[in-house]
């Protein structure tokens, strides 16, 4: 088997996993459940078996179709090169930091801290991701925090601020 | 004769200040990706105690309609749909912000929304009372048999991606059981995480699909900009605006029909015109590419059942969803019983909220058109100054529906989960659809089981109806595959 097929293999395989688990999950809670008490049709567990099952049934019949299908007609779409790529993981990098942030030191410096990742990361100037970085942050501090007050977790710097 | 005394009531200074306010309130609102309809209006409701009954209801009316006016904003220029509803629009909304037609896409959700809150109004005063004691007539069995029709949406949402549409749209519902069985109260599919007792919620899911995914796969791309070069025209003409209206009034009467059903969702019926528009057009493979009717329908449709659920709320006091529920509060806090009997006893007061239902929408109208051009102007934004925001927008999105920032790390999963779906062109529109219609479709199968057993849909005329139209539709698909030639 090639690589370009592996490679699509992946999707079906992950959605087969997922129908696995559901049915499993399904199991479980009809064995752990007391049927006598808890009765209702399809359920416990039974609706979701049947959602597992039927994911399963799918994924296989796909990658059914994907084994018997032409190697050549697999397409490759990996076609990002090095620079992309690596820039897509440092914006999924500064989601991550910046969620975890937010907990630590609290919305609005989180979200300039962000910006200023951000920025640099799509190769802007210092001076124009510092600025850009504060002109970006206030409103949407004004807006969501004061005037919306959304609760978002008040960090250690978020109480000076 | 009542409606015109009810137009010279909100001719006050005081109303149609309170029913601008609400619009303008309600259209920056729709705007902000996350804060959907209920969250703005339980958050505006405590400001309400203050003003008079009538003034009231006008302004948090104003608010609900705003806000589902400017959801479509959001899903044009940036893919970023604030709420289910508008997840059809992005389809081809986006696709006409990529060729530059931006501002066409903008005019025509803005028109499709007005028309479709005229009309709605209107049917509000005329067929409004007697249309919503038969909607009282959907038990379980016949929302079984509307969602199982609703299903075959899948087959024109996947395109010629058939097993993969299945499979979307197969993950979308198992993804919705995650957290709660809601019949029994049992937890499932939780693993322990405290997160997941609660399931997913929607926004989450959507806005880190079309929203982080769309970011994280421009980047890998290397695209730029959404769009180079000139902006083309700000509003359809010709054929383009003949169709747009067309779609919009078809979407229009969609959404307002299943509008009056209680416990109707809007991302249906806008769901369902969409799939309606593409199933009638002569050229339905460009559907997803920029097609202006792909923008119209859904939106109207999206409009119309906010509209519409006005009418089971007022003339029967049954809200047709959360939105309608905080309104519903609003009208008992005030001591106003909403039944026939409102419409006896309070004639005053009901013709004044409709008639300022007319003007709100004229409103909105004006609020709107001549923002088009700086909105369509966000297209020509680099990507580097855009993403940012983007994505700083989508956390507080994901964040705020229900204060956790659990969700935040859910959008961001599912961000990335959308960018590996884009990349393997798996289609994003099944599985939010079986994600949307899952937990409406367990509840409906479960509760008809338990009330008829395994063949409840023979002794249930409507839903028998519904289980043959969808057999219709699957034969039609299965001789429409068919009679492609194999090369094909």
């Amino acid at each position: 088997m090639n690589q370009k097929k592996l490679y699509i293999l992946f999707g079906p395989l992950a959605f087969l996993v997922l129908g696995l688990i559901s049915a499993i999950d399904g199991i479980r809670i009809i064995k752990s459940s007391d049927t006598q008490s808890v009765y209702q049709a399809l359920g416990p567990g039974g609706y979701i078996i049947i959602v597992g099952l039927a994911l399963m049934g799918c994924s296989l019949l796909y990658i059914f179709f994907l084994l018997n299908r032409n190697a050549s007609a697999v397409v490759d779409r990996s076609a990002a090169n090095r620079e992309q790529k690596s820039l897509m993981l440092k914006l999924i990098l500064a989601m991550a930091i910046y969620i975890i942030s937010i907990d630590l030191i609290g919305f609005a410096w989180a979200t300039f801290c962000f910006f200023l990742i951000i920025f640099k990361s799509m190769q802007v100037s210092w001076q124009k991701t510092v600025i850009m970085s504060i002109i970006f942050t206030i409103p949407l501090r004004v807006i969501f925090l004061d005037w919306l007050s959304i609760s978002f977790p008040k960090g250690f710097f978020d109480l000076y601020f | 004769m009542d409606l015109i005394n009810g137009i010279v009531n909100v001719f006050t200074v005081s109303n149609l200040l309170y029913c601008f306010v609400g619009c303008v309130l309600g259209t920056v609102v729709g705007v902000l990706p996350g804060l959907g309809p209920a969250s703005s209006l339980s958050i505006l409701l405590p400001l309400t105690v203050y003003l008079d009954p009538t003034g009231s209801i006008i302004m948090l009316a104003g608010l609900y309609y705003g806000t589902m006016y400017g959801g479509s904003t959001t899903s044009i220029l940036l893919n970023i749909p604030g709420e289910a509803a508008s997840v059809p629009t992005t389809f081809d909304g986006f696709q006409m912000t990529k060729m530059g037609r931006a501002g066409e896409a903008l005019w025509i959700a803005a028109v499709g929304s007005f028309i479709a809150g005229t009309v709605g109004s209107i049917g509000l005063c005329i067929i409004g009372p007697g249309i919503a004691k038969y909607a009282l007539k959907f038990g379980p069995p016949e929302y079984f048999g509307l969602l199982f029709f609703s299903f075959t949406m899948l087959i024109s949402l996947s395109g010629r991606r058939i097993i993969k549409g299945a499979m979307t749209g197969l993950l979308g519902i198992s993804l919705a059981s995650f957290g709660i069985d809601p019949l029994t109260g049992m937890a499932r599919l939780n693993f322990s995480l405290i997160g997941l007792m609660r399931g997913f919620d929607i926004v989450p899911v959507v806005v880190g699909l079309f929203g982080i995914g769309e970011i994280i796969f421009t980047a890998e791309q290397g695209i730029q900009q959404i769009y180079h070069g000139k902006l083309g025209k700000m509003m359809p003409v010709g054929k383009e605006l003949r169709k747009g209206l067309n779609a919009s009034l078809r979407g229009t009467l969609i959404g307002f029909l299943l509008g009056l059903l209680p416990g109707m969702i809007a991302a249906l019926s806008s769901f369902m015109a969409y799939d309606c528009e593409k199933r009638i057009s002569k050229y339905p493979e460009k559907f997803g590419t920029g097609v202006i009717e792909g923008v119209a329908a859904p939106e109207a449709a999206n409009n119309a059942t906010a509209q519409a659920g006005f009418i089971p709320l007022m003339a029967l006091g049954i809200p047709t969803g959360p939105s309608l529920a905080i309104i519903l509060a609003a009208l008992m806090m005030y001591g106003l019983q909403p039944g026939p009997i409102l419409f006896q006893q309070n004639t005053q007061f009901i013709w004044a909220v409709i008639a300022s239902m007319y003007i709100g929408n004229i409103i909105l109208l004006i609020l709107n058109l001549p923002l088009i051009g700086v909105w369509a102007r966000i297209s020509l934004v680099p990507y580097k100054y855009l993403a940012p925001i983007v994505l700083a927008i989508c956390v507080i999105g994901a964040y705020s529906p229900r204060n956790t920032l659990f969700d935040v790390w859910v959008a961001l999963l599912f961000g990335i989960l959308g960018f590996l779906m884009r990349k393997g062109e798996w289609p994003l529109a099944p599985l939010i659809l079986g994600f949307i219609l899952g937990p409406m479709f367990e509840q409906a199968l479960r509760q008809s089981l338990s009330m008829g057993g395994y063949f409840f849909f023979l002794f249930r005329p409507i839903t028998l109806t519904f289980i043959i139209l969808t057999m219709i539709v699957l034969f039609l698909f299965i001789k429409y595959l068919r009679a492609i030639p194999k090369a094909n």
